[in-house]
């Protein structure tokens, strides 16, 4: 459990990176936020990886929410967070970050929508950790 | 096909007419345009005019202005190319189907995406499970079949079209890296890993 909420940790800390972004910052900086949807993405596995490991009913392979719903009397909303998180990690990874499409350009900034990803997705991230040092003090 | 546009959309809790309303325009497009679709597809609908965007596990409900459809950077897109090539158009008599290109921008844009996924495979490659590790293969072995697409100024199949094309081709995970360009991005580790799953890979794929 101390991994999960180490990794789970690192994932917020990846997606705050994306709200650093700098528009004046060039390629890098899109590049950057590429890498940090990215490296959420392949977190989001590896948190999974690391619980399926340690659950011997869980499906090895499968997403973090429907291992979480194979642990008896697991929290409705451990699963709920886990599903947020893999919904609105998936679109992004899939679509990846355009400049064009992604960037107010008038504003300098990041558009609504990214910025509404990202801070929904650092909510449920927050939810999933609370979620989890609770079963952790409670196990 | 409309009405299987307007259940998806219903089961979201969105108002079908509405929608139908403000779309000048409006296409379904993805596995489910092609006759592809299995029990775990979602709907795929772009709607030209403004609207709200809606994804979830069933629905990628995707607008676009008006003003924009006839815009370089719309029509070099990916998913301009993919919609007038695969997609079929429910309202509207659009002008920009036939005006589409594959841009640099959207080579570009794959391409970053990928050296940001292996990047990503790189760094968490020991920490994932076997099956993780097939998974996140995977996704980006169809992802580099989409940048060769791109490179070639195709139009981006729907994923049971990526997968079967890959079973068909008979390449490895060595020549489809080689093929892109982008062997340079592995770990040594990678690849050893790559070399010893292709069969699996190919099979899973």
């Amino acid at each position: 459990m101390p991994k999960i909420l180490a990794n789970i940790r690192a994932l917020k800390k990846t997606i705050r990176n994306v709200s650093n972004y700098d528009p004046y910052g060039g390629q890098s900086d899109l590049d950057g936020i590429q890498d940090s949807i990215a490296k959420g993405a392949a977190l989001l596995d590896v948190i999974a990886s690391t619980l399926s490991s340690s659950l011997p009913q869980a499906n090895s392979g499968a997403d973090l929410a429907d291992i979480l719903e194979t642990i008896p009397q697991e929290d409705e909303s451990v699963i709920e967070a886990a599903k947020e998180i893999e919904g609105l990690l998936d679109v992004r990874s899939y679509h990846g970050f355009d400049d064009e499409r992604d960037l107010d350009q008038a504003q300098g900034t990041l558009s609504d929508e990214v910025s509404t990803w990202t801070k929904e997705l650092l909510e449920w991230i927050a939810r999933l950790e609370m979620a989890m040092k609770s079963l952790w003090d409670h196990a | 096909m409309l009405e299987l546009v307007q259940s998806a959309i219903e089961r979201e809790g969105l108002c079908w007419e509405a929608i139908w309303e403000a779309a000048d325009e409006v296409f379904v497009f993805g596995s489910t345009a092609c006759g592809l679709s299995n029990a775990t597809s979602d709907v795929d609908v772009l709607c030209v005019g403004r609207g709200k965007r809606r994804q979830s596990s069933r629905l990628e409900l995707i607008w676009i202005p008006a003003e924009r459809v006839l815009t370089d950077r719309w029509l070099g897109s990916d998913l301009a190319n993919h919609v007038a090539r695969f997609g079929i158009c429910l309202k509207g008599t659009p002008a920009w189907t036939s005006r589409v290109f594959v841009s640099p921008a959207s080579r570009a844009l794959k391409e970053s995406q990928i050296r940001a996924a292996v990047k990503a495979l790189r760094h968490y490659f020991c920490q994932l499970s076997i099956p993780y590790r097939s998974k996140r293969l995977l996704l980006l072995r169809r992802n580099i079949q989409r940048l060769l697409i791109l490179r070639q100024g195709g139009a981006i199949p729907p994923v049971p079209m990526l997968d079967d094309q890959w079973s068909r081709c008979g390449w490895s995970w060595k020549d489809l890296m080689t093929e892109a360009d982008l062997e340079r991005f592995l770990s040594p580790g990678l690849c050893c890993w790559l070399s010893r799953t292709t069969e699996s890979s190919r099979n899973s794929g």
